[in-house]
């Protein structure tokens, strides 16, 4: 995400602290643009963090790659719109896009964006890339650094 | 360090999420927006508005000069009565664009934007020697009863008539808060005594007027600052699962899709109101200051504020540019979300006078993207 650029209204906003309170479990990886990634294997599932879905607040809708397609790392692959927001999405890693979650786009069934809200780090999942080039797994963050990363933002 | 309301500690216990406007830590939203926004299209919401510039213009000296400030005649109106219009400089751009309430005979209170409190105070004192210009924002609270059963809610707490309260009119009266037998809760709003209803002398004194942002029946209520907790839990408690708090993040979508102008992004020191399509806010008939320049331009073209709808399934948003059907640059967004009750996205924002007629299609994104839009008929809701 480039920057959670949410409803702004002349003179940019402050996040109440006591309420910052976001989920970051210990066994993801981050990105400092507020995506985890969970490896299994050479599978690579991305999503957007607790954090970022409750500073996006409500999505309404979710624009996601076509399966097959390769990506770089860094390349604006998706995008999720809420109420007040439309956020891009970066790759976080390299490879070829190996499933995305229909679910949240509703191909025949109706689009369950809310599932990022409901459930950023499960059902709420965006899409599962193929490591290409594993050493670029060492540029992303623990849990604990972007803990870090979340209090100072 | 940003300013809190009265309200601040009962925004918390509800557990909002709190957000700085315009110097102020406000709510932005409690639960979620389209919860709060449909809150108030179908039954009520309550909204914290204490933020908003309160000024008070008083004395008998000056009023004439008070009066050319403002594009239809404060002294014209009755006691009462409150007026929507601009403040323009010379050029006839929107100084800021407010709610004036002739609170007296020679004094009225002036509601206008939290960021342009200090140019509005700044303009109007530099204006009208002789009138005393008082700053009341931090001692009164503001808030606003909006929706269908907004009626029904307030008068649970009021001696007063409010159904026979019509639109844009303003009383000075007393809220029943929940300590009933308390003796008067204060004589502190005397400024306000010009529109007095006669009512049941006990509770809070309060100033209701039937004016909104949203688009839908709703209450203003201006009252002391430290009765304003009290009348919100009251407030709460009488409307039970008729109200939802809602935040300002709510407030900006409802007042989107009746198309108000949002001040600091619909108009930011370079638009007239012509422009802007407010020509129903300008008494031509009254001389007021900028009024000049807008005779001038309404000889000429000028660039317009259109509405515009997303023809598919893209959100307009602030900041992304506007492009003809041939794909020209042809603007900039100044409002943009998805409205929750039509379920598209919707915007506003300035274009040639050649492409503000309805039905006119547009282009509008960032980057390389191109999301068609179609020029509708403002508001975006009819009601």
């Amino acid at each position: 995400m480039t920057s959670l650029n949410l409803f702004i209204p002349s003179g940019g906003f402050a996040t109440q602290g006591i309420f910052t309170l976001s989920e970051v479990p210990d066994d993801l990886k981050y990105v400092d643009t507020h995506e985890w990634i969970r490896i299994k294997d050479n599978i690579a599932v991305i999503g957007i963090t607790d954090f970022a879905q409750e500073e996006l607040h409500e999505v309404v809708y979710v624009e996601l790659p076509e399966a097959g397609r390769s990506v770089e790392k860094g390349e604006e692959f998706a995008a999720v719109e809420s109420v007040k927001a439309r956020s891009e999405i970066y790759a976080p890693i390299s490879g070829k896009i190996a499933k995305v979650n229909v679910e949240l786009v509703g191909n025949d069934e109706p689009a369950k964006p809310e599932l990022i809200n409901e459930d950023p780090y499960g059902s709420g999942w965006l899409v599962e890339i193929e490591i290409t080039d594993p050493s670029e797994l060492e540029e992303l963050i623990s849990a604990e650094q972007y803990r870090k990363t979340i209090e100072q933002s | 360090m940003a300013l809190r309301t009265p309200l601040y500690d009962e925004h918390i216990a509800l557990g909002a999420k709190m957000f700085e406007f315009s110097g102020w830590e406000m709510p932005l939203w409690y639960g979620t927006i389209t919860q709060e926004h449909m809150a108030v299209r179908s039954s009520a919401g309550i909204f914290d508005v204490s933020h908003m510039g309160k000024i008070l213009a008083e004395g008998e000296e000056g009023m004439e000069r008070l009066d050319w400030l403002f594009t239809r005649s404060l002294t014209g109106s009755r006691k009462g009565r409150a007026l929507y219009s601009f403040l323009l400089d010379d050029s006839g751009h929107i100084i800021d664009d407010l709610i004036a309430t002739r609170v007296s005979e020679h004094g009225f209170l002036i509601v206008c934007n939290a960021a342009k409190r200090e140019a509005v105070l700044h303009w109007l004192s530099a204006n009208v020697g002789g009138a005393s210009v008082t700053d009341m924002t931090v001692g009164l609270a503001c808030l606003a009863v909006q929706g269908p059963s907004s009626g029904e809610i307030v008068s649970g707490i009021t001696d007063l008539d409010i159904y026979e309260m019509k639109r844009f009119k303003a009383t000075k009266t007393r809220m029943r808060i929940v300590d009933t037998e308390r003796e008067d809760a204060g004589e502190e709003m005397h400024w306000a005594s010009g529109i007095e209803a006669e009512t049941e002398p006990k509770g809070a004194e309060a100033l209701i007027s039937r004016t909104g942002y949203t688009g839908e029946d709703g209450f203003e209520i201006i009252m002391n600052a430290r009765t304003a907790r009290e009348l919100w839990k009251r407030i709460l408690d009488t409307g039970g699962q008729r109200i939802r708090p809602c935040g300002l993040g709510a407030r900006d979508t409802l007042r989107l899709e009746m198309c108000y102008l949002l001040s600091g992004h619909d108009f930011d020191g370079g638009q007239t109101p012509l422009e802007a399509g407010e020509d129903k806010a300008i008494d031509w008939n009254h001389d007021f200051r900028g009024k000049e320049a807008l005779l001038r331009q309404r000889q000429e073209e000028y660039p317009r504020l259109v509405a515009f709808i997303s023809v598919g399934s893209g959100v307009p948003r602030e900041g992304y540019e506007i492009f003809s059907l041939e794909k020209e640059r042809i603007g900039r967004i100044t409002s943009g979300t998805l409205s929750p009750v039509l379920k598209k996205g919707v915007g506003m924002g300035y274009v040639g006078e050649e492409y503000s007629s309805p039905g006119t299609t547009l282009y509008y994104g960032i980057g390389g993207r191109r999301i068609e839009a179609v020029v509708v008929e403002k508001p975006f809701l009819k009601r």
